[in-house]
């Protein structure tokens, strides 16, 4: 039991829950074009460009299974290129862990903790996560077998409790109002969130089955795609179409519309719970992620808690001073557009030059380790 | 080395007793003339099976000192040449017996010693199952453990353990059913041990448990054979301390505390409610006093419009904030609680009333508290003690959520049960994850959790801690 | 590590008893729970009536006319700042969490609530599901304060004849998430309505000085907003129209006459013979659609209802098959009265489509809907419509006939 591996179930329940986090939050979908009763088509649509971005990465994930990463790049690029790309994707990982981590300070201060500053709500979350974080990748994707089962049924329990405000009538018609141009704009937006490729990448040495990434690439996609587009329906057919999009955090509104039998009412807070547990997967594996890099460049040891620190307090800090100065979620949009930008980068142009890099290298590669 | 000379033996042993008083040194002449002396401590052992078995033949009979063996009627005889050996021995509760003339010493093993009887247990008590339970005598533990297990393949092997109190330590388990890799990774610790004295079992658990700093236990504790031999049947492997009623068994899981052995004697549908019962009394008692003043403080709109009337009501005129007010709850709970266990059983019971008809209602009445808050904090108590297993556990985690609670609301309550939960999740014993089989999710393991399966539907001994090739059933 | 470990713990405490003030704990005993509101404009400002439980200590000894309660009124600029205000002449923070009810003062609703009620969305402490009532010919807090029911509070009161619409459908309940909903789409929200009646007081011991009348509450009929200001109402009776149309009836009855042809011959009656006969709604569906035909626009309206017989006074022998079938045509038909009568208000005095037949269009005829909808407000009185009404009976109760009629042989058929 000494060489833990990650089993797929598990990696599988991690994706899963952790795009929970955004879709069930501030539903990105819902503030993108079309921006009417069709924003589920443009979830649908959006599945095909998140497949094409992910292609290179994909390919280099499935090369890359005898190898740890940073062997991997080494070869590749040399020590000197492949520890200054590894910066980079520690910033990459950084500002994803700043990006989410303000997120939840904006909605646990607008939710359940309207009272309290952001600076302590930013300061406790990140204590928890450097908590959950110094215990290791497999105790945190471990975690996951405890956690899904209950997240996932208490978003069932708040979907089905809620449905009795869902008018589906607001969905008709279908996909007149908004034109082809505006659902592919929409959608290829959509897919510059998602990212969760990248991490399936960085994850494979300590996967128990390493072939399975393109497997399971697909099979959170799919999931993720669903689950996204009952929450994008029953909010939008319980708040209406134009309030849904105006609303910061929509579901939560869905939630606080929940009465059952006056006993059972405004249970916001367990839904903030809920998110909560699904947000702090998304830190935990950024920060684990950029720790993890930082070590490999700093050339130290495996469990050094230090760098672990390090990162942690740059994103503290981050964080604390941005959300002390500005919203965060309703100006989002100028937000995506730079994250689109970061996305492009470090997604697309960088794991694209890596794969041509590997097929100009491939046959000397091969002869040095034959 | 053993003298020839009677004389010699006698004065190094009594040398080495510093004249204990009661230690008996006996001379006699037996019948061929050669002088014969018995050596034992005074209370351990059957002094007329001494008399009848041993001196009255050799005195009778005995002619030549080779024959001893054949003169005298015990069972268990082992030579010794060593006067170090002797002296273990007769601190074992042994006799020793020295001949003129030869340099050997024979151990006659003739224990007897007062030892409580085999009653029920006094901790796990059941109403349908086996009532008996270990006493303090690791022989007698020992003779139950095989009663229970008629099996050549259960094995028991003998460590001593303190510098200064010998105590014998005994491992029982099942060859073929015991994981290897874990049976070699006790002994290792064994070896490890340098205690100073063994008084109980659990400072054996102290010396080899795997998470020193945590609040729950990572052996398991048992006083019933029955439950002893379930663990042991599952690969588990026990460990009995002389001198403790208690027996522990490694590897433990968290959930082996929420089960009970009357679970397997019920029918299994309703072992399954009890158990439910129980993990929910488990959450009950750690959460709801933190819960409750997370949610009066902080998410009023959670309470119902008709409570949350009442609840205004009942605070009104309080003095104390309710932190505060559940902190001195929970403070005065627990010195009622500590001062009935302590107490000889009729006083604990006046002082357990007395504690509580003053705290519960004359302080309600008195306006100090809530009288939510005494139902609130006693519907927590008396959870607690469905599962008095996790008492350590539960006792703290609820203090300190409810510190969270009024500090942070439901933030707070969530932070601490992140924390407490990964805390739970990195612990491991004997290489087997203690949230097993929640996380990692094992299908086998769920027919033994939350629901007790038919025992029929149970056919393969639990992952990780049982070998692997061994099933129940095929 | 140890050092590391103390550190740790000390920035944890620090930090726990320097922010314990900011993590915003507030006791239950330090705030005022809202239970109504009621919102009016009173010189260019808001004037807020806020309904406040004063708490009882002591329950069980206390008088058993219900909770007491208090009323507060502040002004300010909107509505947040008037509730502010009111810190300074009230002790206590209010909670608005538990308000269950706002009510719009007549002036107010006239002007427009939109710029208003955007508070109830901008803050986490509202309900959403809080109703929206308008005070008819009345200021906001002339309605309030009014108990003549057994609940504990005069806001629980209006909240639970609000939700007892669905006995009669002669008024309506709407909160705010719905009218937020359908805002954008329809633009012609129906708020329910209260009214401040006398009423007879009934009671026989009457104390000296008593007035033997008292204010009660009346919710019939309905409140109909254009954008986001009244512009009229309906009546209870076009209530009931309305509700058939937007497909919002509950069990409500309908009180209808069967001609008089199907009724026995007049010596049968042993009693005296009256007029109504009653349904009892037990479910019903309406299906709208719409068919634009030579530029004219068709509204068709299909109702299929399903109700039981509650009551007759006039004598209808149910064994009857074709009874029956003729006791279903009246029904009919009076529904079909109820939904023309509430067309015709809609369409030739208040001009507006309060039934959403705009969405039907819209997602009919997409392509048309663009060049019509910004003046969809002329088009719509122009519409004709046609109702087609089914009506099943599908129990009796427990008689076969009603008791004003002779039983025996003659008159079974």
């Amino acid at each position: 039991m000494q060489n833990e591996k990650i089993p797929t179930r598990q990696l599988i329940g991690f994706f899963i829950v952790s795009r929970l986090s955004f879709s069930i939050s501030n539903i990105a979908a819902m503030h993108v074009p079309p921006y009417n009763q069709d924003q589920w088509i443009m979830v649908i649509v959006s599945a095909i460009y998140i497949i094409i971005a992910s292609i290179p990465l994909l390919f280099l994930a499935n090369r890359i299974k005898n190898d740890t990463v940073k062997d991997f790049m080494k070869s590749l690029y040399g020590k000197t290129i492949s520890k200054i790309l590894g910066l980079f994707y520690v910033i990459y990982f950084i500002i994803q862990a700043i990006n989410i981590l303000t997120l939840q300070t904006e909605l646990v201060t607008t939710s359940i903790l309207p009272e309290s500053s952001n600076a302590l709500v930013t300061t406790l979350m990140i204590i928890v996560c450097i908590y959950m974080t110094s215990r290791g990748i497999i105790v945190i994707f471990r975690a996951v077998d405890l956690f899904v089962p209950i997240i996932y049924s208490f978003l069932i329990v708040l979907i089905l409790l809620g449905v009795n405000n869902v008018d589906l009538s607001l969905f008709s018609p279908v996909f007149v109002d908004s034109s082809l141009l505006e659902l592919n704009k929409g959608a290829i937006m959509m897919a510059s969130m998602y990212n969760d490729i990248i991490v399936i990448a960085m994850l494979i040495p300590e996967l128990e089955n390493k072939s399975i990434s393109t497997k399971a690439f697909f099979s959170i996609l799919i999931v993720n795609i669903v689950t996204l587009n009952i929450i994008i329906i029953v909010t939008q057919g319980a708040l209406g179409i134009e309030y849904s999009r105006h609303s910061l955090f929509p579901f939560l509104i869905y939630v606080k519309l929940i009465d059952v039998a006056n006993i059972i009412e405004r249970i916001a807070a367990i839904f903030v719970l809920m998110w909560l547990i699904a947000v702090t997967s998304r830190i935990n594996i950024t920060l684990y992620l950029a720790t993890k890099i930082f070590r490999d460049i700093f050339e130290k040891e495996k469990d050094d808690k230090l760098m672990l620190f390090v990162v942690s307090v740059i994103v503290w800090l981050v964080s604390v001073a941005i959300t002390w100065v500005r919203p965060v979620v309703g100006t989002r949009e100028d937000l995506n557009s730079y994250l689109t930008i970061i996305f492009v980068i470090f997604i697309i142009v960088i794991p694209t030059i890596t794969c041509l890099v590997y097929f100009f290298k491939r046959k000397s590669i091969n002869k040095s380790d034959n | 080395m053993i003298s020839k000379y009677i004389m010699k033996n006698r004065v190094k042993l009594e040398e080495k007793f510093n004249n204990s008083d009661d230690l008996v040194l006996y001379e006699f002449d037996t019948l061929g003339d050669t002088e014969a002396l018995v050596v034992y401590i005074n209370g351990l052992i059957d002094k007329k099976a001494l008399n009848e078995f041993v001196i009255k033949p050799l005195i009778n009979n005995l002619i030549s000192v080779y024959d001893i063996k054949s003169s005298i009627y015990i069972s268990e005889i082992q030579e010794i040449y060593n006067i170090n050996e002797s002296i273990k021995a007769i601190v074992d509760g042994h006799v020793v017996l020295f001949m003129e003339g030869i340099e050997t010493g024979y151990i006659l093993n003739l224990c007897r010693y007062d030892k409580r009887a085999i009653t029920e247990s006094g901790v796990e008590q059941v109403i349908r199952g086996p009532k008996e339970s270990f006493v303090e005598d690791i022989y007698v533990n020992k003779s139950l453990i095989r009663r229970k297990i008629r099996n050549n393949n259960l094995i028991f092997e003998q460590f001593v353990f303190g510098e200064q109190t010998n105590t014998q330590v005994c491992i029982v388990y099942i060859n073929g059913i015991v994981n290897q890799d874990i049976l070699a990774e006790l002994k290792a610790r064994f070896k490890k041990i340098k205690a100073d004295a063994i008084l109980d079992v659990s400072y054996i658990e102290e010396y080899i448990e795997d998470a020193p700093n945590s609040l729950v236990r990572t052996a398991y504790y048992t006083e019933k054979p029955d439950v002893l031999a379930g663990k042991i049947l599952e690969g588990r492997i026990g460990i009995i301390c002389d001198g403790s009623p208690n027996v522990i068994t490694v590897p433990k899981i968290f959930i082996e505390d929420l089960m009970d052995s009357e679970d397997y004697y019920s029918k299994p549908k309703f072992a399954s409610f009890l158990r439910i019962i129980r993990y929910l009394s488990f959450f009950i008692s750690i959460f709801l006093v933190g819960i409750y003043i997370a949610i009066t403080n902080f998410h009023q709109e959670m309470i119902p419009t008709q409570l949350l009337i009442t609840l205004a009501g009942q605070r009104e005129g309080v003095p104390f904030p309710s932190l505060l007010e559940a902190l001195l709850m929970i403070l005065f709970y627990e010195i009622i609680k500590e001062a009935g266990l302590r107490l000889p059983k009729n006083i604990g019971q006046t002082v357990t009333l007395i504690g509580g008809l003053v705290i519960g209602q004359a302080a309600v009445e008195a306006g100090l508290v809530s009288a939510i808050m005494v139902i609130v904090v006693s519907a927590a108590g008396v959870s607690e003690f469905v599962i008095p297993q996790l008492r350590e556990m539960i006792v703290i985690y609820r203090i300190l959520f409810i510190i969270l609670g009024g500090l942070f609301g439901l933030f707070g309550i969530f932070s601490g049960l992140i924390i407490s939960s990964f805390h739970l999740l990195s612990i491991k014993s004997f290489g087997v994850p203690y949230l097993f089989p929640i996380a990692p999710y094992d299908k086998e393991g769920f027919k033994d959790f939350l629901r007790r399966a038919p025992l029929k539907k149970m056919n393969y001994r639990p992952k990780y801690i049982a070998d692997k090739d061994s099933r129940k059933r095929k | 590590m140890l050092i590391k470990k103390m550190f740790s713990i000390m920035i944890l405490l620090i930090l726990s008893i320097v922010l314990t003030s900011c993590a915003g704990s507030r006791e239950i005993s330090e705030l005022a729970i809202v239970t109504a509101t009621g919102i009016d404009l009173v010189d260019g400002k808001v004037l807020l009536t806020n309904e406040v439980i004063k708490p009882n200590a002591n329950p069980t000894k206390g008088e058993n006319n219900g909770t007491s309660v208090l009323y507060l009124q502040h002004e300010g600029d909107t509505l947040f700042d008037a509730i502010r205000n009111a810190t300074l002449t009230f002790d206590r923070k209010l909670l608005y969490s538990h308000n269950e009810i706002y009510i719009f003062g007549e002036e107010l609703a006239k002007r427009g609530i939109g710029d208003y009620i955007n508070f109830f969305l901008y803050d986490i402490e509202p309900r959403e599901s809080a109703f929206m009532v308008v005070a008819k010919d009345a200021k906001a807090y002339e309605v309030m304060g009014i108990n003549e029911g057994l609940s504990a509070t005069p806001g629980k009161y209006l909240e639970l004849l609000i939700e007892n619409h669905k006995y009669t459908s002669k008024t309506r309940s709407l909160n705010i998430n719905e009218y937020i909903k359908y805002y954008y789409q329809r633009k012609t929200p129906v708020l329910g309505v209260v009214n401040r009646e006398q009423k007879k007081f009934i009671n026989h011991i009457q104390a000296e000085g008593q007035s033997d009348h008292r204010d009660i509450l009346n919710v019939e009929g309905g409140a109909v907003f254009f954008e986001d200001s009244l512009i009229g109402y309906y009546s209870g009776e076009e209530m009931i129209g309305f509700n058939f149309l937007v497909d919002e009836i509950g069990e409500s009855l309908i009180v209808f006459e069967v001609s008089d042809e199907f009724t026995n011959n007049d010596e049968n009656y042993i009693a005296t013979k009256g007029k109504y006969t009653v349904l009892e709604i037990k479910d019903s569906k309406t299906k709208n659609d719409l068919i634009v035909e030579d530029g004219k626009i068709n509204l068709t309206v299909d109702v299929k209802l399903r109700g039981v017989i509650g009551e007759d006074s006039k004598g209808l022998d149910f064994r009857n098959l074709n009874i029956v079938k003729a006791t279903e045509e009246a029904c009919s038909n009076k529904v079909k009265e109820y939904i023309s009568q509430t067309m015709d208000k809609a369409q030739k005095d208040l001009k507006v489509d309060t039934f959403g037949v705009d969405t039907i269009f819209h997602s009919k005829y997409p392509e048309e809907w663009k060049e019509i909808s910004n003046d969809w407000e002329s088009i719509f009185p122009e519409i004709s419509y046609n109702i087609n009404v089914e009506t099943f009976i599908i129990r009796t109760g427990l008689l076969d006939m009603p008791t004003n009629v002779e039983k025996g042989e003659s008159n079974a058929k």
